[in-house]
C-alpha cells in the first residue's frame, strides 16, 4: 500500500507540467504615472527672504527630492544653487511643506525622485 | 494725565494689526521713553499698594524699549507685567491683559503679544468657563496673530482649539473663516494626521462645492483631500480626487507628440494581448523614422562638408566652425537639434520594440535592438532614465542567455544610472539589486522570456 502511494506520488510529480516562467514584462507598456506637485498653491515658492532682498540677491535654484509613496517629501537637496545661500535655504525649507502626488506603477504608489526650480527675481 | 497720553499714543487702529507680519519694528518718539520711565518709577515706589499699576507701567515701558531695539529689556518688563496680572485672576486684570496684548500686537511685538493673549485666554476660561464669549474672542485674535506671523507650530494647536469653539457654537466654514479651516487642514497634512485631514478636507469641500465660481478653491481642497488619501496609502481614492481636480481645471491636456503617441498605442495593444500588431506598428514607424534620421544626417553632412571641406569623415557631433552668419548658424543649430531629437526618438522606439521581442522570447532581435538604443543613449543621454532601463533590460536578457559577467556589468551600470533618478526604494532600482543578487549567488532565477509566445 505504502509502495503504491509513493509510486502514485512519483507519477504525479512526473506528470506535473514544468512551472511556467514569467515572461519579461515591457516597462514601456506598464501603466505608470510620474507624480509631481499636487497643485501650484501647495508647493508655492516661498516669500523672498528679507536678508536676500536687502542684498538684492536673485537667481534660479534647482532642487532634487524624494517623494515617498505617501506623497511625503524627504531629503531635499540643492542640485544647482541660485548663488545665494539665503535663497537656497528658503527654498529647501519651503519644499518640506510641499504636497505631492506620488508616482505609481500599475496603480500602486512608488517612491520617486522629483525636481523643482524656484526662480528668485527682483522686479 | 501722563498715563492717559501714553496709552492713547500706544493704541493705533486695531484693525491694522491683522495685516502685520511681526517683521517690522515700529519706532516710538524718543521723548516717550522718559515719560514711560518716570511713570514706571512712580509705580514702582507704590508697588505694594497698587501692583496692577506697576504691571501696566511695565507693559507700557516694555513697548517703548522694544521700539528702541532693547529686546532683552522689553522682554523682562513684559514678563513682569504678565506675572503680576496672572498672579491674581480678576476681570480687571483680564481686561488689562487683553488691552496690553492688542497694543503689543499692534506694535509687532508679537512673541510677547502671543504670551499676553494666551495668558488672557487662560484667565478668561478660568473666570468665565470654557467656551465663553470673551475666551472665544481672545482665541480668535491669538490664532490670527500666529497666522500672520506664520508661526505654524503654535498656530496648529491654537487653531484646532478655535475650531472646537466654533463647533460648540454651531459655526462651520464661512467666507470670513475659510482661511482658518484651510490652514488647519494644511497643518494636519504637515503633521501627518491624515485621517483628521481627510475629515477636515471633506468638511471644507462641502462648504465650497455648492458655491458657483469657486473653482480654484474647490480644486485646492480636492488636492488636499487627495494628499490626505495618499498619506494613508489609499492611492486610488487619492487619484479619484486628483482627477476631479484636473477636470475642474478645464484645459484639456495637450495631445501627445508623435513619439509618445506611438508608444501609447503600442502599450495599449500590448495590454490587450495584441503583441504582434504592436510589433508591426512599431516596426513600420521605425523604418520611417530611420529614413528621416538618415535624411537629416545627409543634410547635416552636406552642410558640414561645405563649412569644413578638408574633413575625411564629417564630424557631425564635433565642434562646428564659429563666426557663421547668424542665419546659417541658426539653420545648422536647428538641424542639429532636430537630428538629436530624431535619434533619441529612434532609440526609444528601438528600446520599446526590443522589450516586445524580449517579452516574446525572441532574444536575438531583442538584444540587437537594445544595443542600438544603448549606443544612441550612450552618446546623447547616458544618465537618462531610458538609458538606465535599456541597460537593465539588456542585463536581464544576458543573464537568461547565460552571459553572467556581461549581465552583471550592465546591471551595475543600470543601478548607477537609475538610483539617483528614481530613489533606492523604486521597484526598478530594487529589480536591479535583485538581478545583481541572483548573479552574485549563481542562481539562474526564472528564465524570463525563454518561451516563445504568440
Amino acid at each position: 500500500m505504502r509502495l503504491s502511494l509513493s509510486l502514485l506520488c512519483c507519477s504525479l510529480s512526473l506528470a506535473a507540467p514544468a512551472l511556467a516562467a514569467p515572461a519579461y514584462e515591457p516597462k514601456f507598456a506598464r501603466e505608470q504615472e510620474a507624480g509631481g506637485v499636487l497643485g501650484p498653491s501647495l508647493c508655492a515658492q516661498p516669500e523672498y527672504p528679507r536678508a536676500a532682498l536687502r542684498y538684492e540677491e536673485s537667481g534660479v535654484a534647482t532642487y532634487r527630492f524624494k517623494v515617498a509613496p505617501t506623497g511625503r517629501v524627504s531629503e531635499p537637496k540643492v542640485l544647482r544653487s541660485s548663488g545665494s545661500r539665503t535663497l537656497d535655504e528658503a527654498g529647501l525649507k519651503a519644499l518640506e511643506d510641499c504636497l505631492m502626488r506620488p508616482a505609481s506603477i500599475k496603480g500602486l504608489p512608488v517612491q520617486s525622485v522629483q525636481h523643482i526650480q524656484f526662480v528668485w527675481r527682483l522686479d | 494725565m501722563r498715563r492717559l497720553a501714553l496709552v492713547l499714543l500706544l493704541a493705533p487702529a486695531w484693525a491694522a494689526a491683522a495685516q502685520h507680519e511681526c517683521m517690522t519694528r515700529l519706532p516710538l518718539p524718543p521723548a516717550l521713553e522718559a515719560t514711560a520711565q518716570a511713570h514706571y518709577a512712580r509705580a514702582q515706589s507704590k508697588a505694594a499698594a497698587d501692583p496692577a499699576a506697576l504691571a501696566q507701567a511695565a507693559a507700557d515701558l516694555a513697548l517703548v524699549r522694544f521700539g528702541a531695539y532693547d529686546k532683552a529689556g522689553a522682554d523682562a518688563l513684559s514678563d513682569q507685567a504678565v506675572q503680576a496680572w496672572s498672579a491674581q485672576p480678576s476681570a480687571a486684570h483680564l481686561a488689562a491683559l487683553r488691552a496690553a496684548a492688542r497694543r503689543h500686537y499692534a506694535y509687532n511685538y508679537c512673541d510677547k503679544a502671543a504670551l499676553l493673549f494666551q495668558t488672557a485666554f487662560q484667565m478668561s476660561e478660568r473666570l468665565g468657563g470654557e467656551y465663553n464669549d470673551e475666551a472665544f474672542a481672545l482665541l480668535n485674535e491669538l490664532v490670527e496673530l500666529y497666522l500672520g506671523a506664520r508661526r505654524w507650530q503654535e498656530f496648529q494647536p491654537a487653531a484646532v482649539k478655535l475650531l472646537a469653539y466654533r463647533e460648540q457654537r454651531g459655526l462651520g466654514p464661512d467666507a470670513a473663516s475659510e482661511a482658518l479651516y484651510r490652514h488647519v487642514l494644511r497643518g494636519y497634512l504637515r503633521d501627518e494626521q491624515y485621517k483628521t485631514a481627510e475629515q477636515a478636507a471633506q468638511r471644507l469641500l462641502a462648504y465650497w462645492q455648492p458655491q458657483p465660481g469657486k473653482g480654484p478653491q474647490l480644486q485646492e481642497t480636492l488636492h488636499m483631500l487627495a494628499a490626505a488619501y495618499y498619506g494613508q496609502l489609499r492611492y486610488e481614492e487619492g487619484e479619484q480626487q486628483y482627477r476631479r481636480s484636473v477636470e475642474l481645471g478645464g484645459a484639456p491636456p495637450a495631445p501627445p507628440s508623435r513619439g509618445p503617441a506611438l508608444r501609447m498605442r503600442m502599450a495599449a495593444l500590448y495590454r490587450e494581448g495584441r503583441v504582434a500588431q504592436a510589433l508591426e506598428q512599431g516596426q513600420a514607424a521605425l523604418a520611417g523614422w530611420r529614413q528621416e534620421r538618415a535624411a537629416l544626417t545627409a543634410e547635416l553632412t552636406r552642410q558640414r562638408q561645405a563649412l569644413v571641406p578638408g574633413e575625411a569623415a564629417p564630424q557631425l557631433d564635433g565642434a562646428w566652425p564659429t563666426g557663421l552668419a547668424p542665419e546659417r548658424a541658426a539653420e545648422v543649430n536647428q538641424l542639429l537639434a532636430r537630428r538629436r531629437a530624431q535619434r533619441l526618438a529612434v532609440a526609444d522606439l528601438e528600446h520599446d520594440l526590443a522589450e516586445l521581442y524580449h517579452h516574446q522570447g525572441q532574444l536575438a532581435p531583442a538584444a540587437e535592438l537594445y544595443l542600438l538604443a544603448q549606443e544612441t543613449y550612450e552618446q546623447l543621454a547616458p544618465a537618462s532614465l531610458a538609458a538606465g532601463q535599456t541597460l537593465a533590460a539588456l542585463g536581464q536578457l544576458y543573464r537568461v542567455q547565460g552571459r553572467r559577467e556581461a549581465a552583471r556589468a550592465l546591471q551595475q551600470r543600470a543601478l548607477a544610472v537609475l538610483q539617483p533618478l528614481l530613489g533606492e526604494a523604486h521597484p526598478d532600482v530594487l529589480a536591479c539589486s535583485v538581478e545583481l543578487q541572483k548573479l552574485a549567488h549563481g542562481a539562474s532565477g526564472p528564465l524570463e522570456g525563454v518561451e516563445r509566445r504568440p
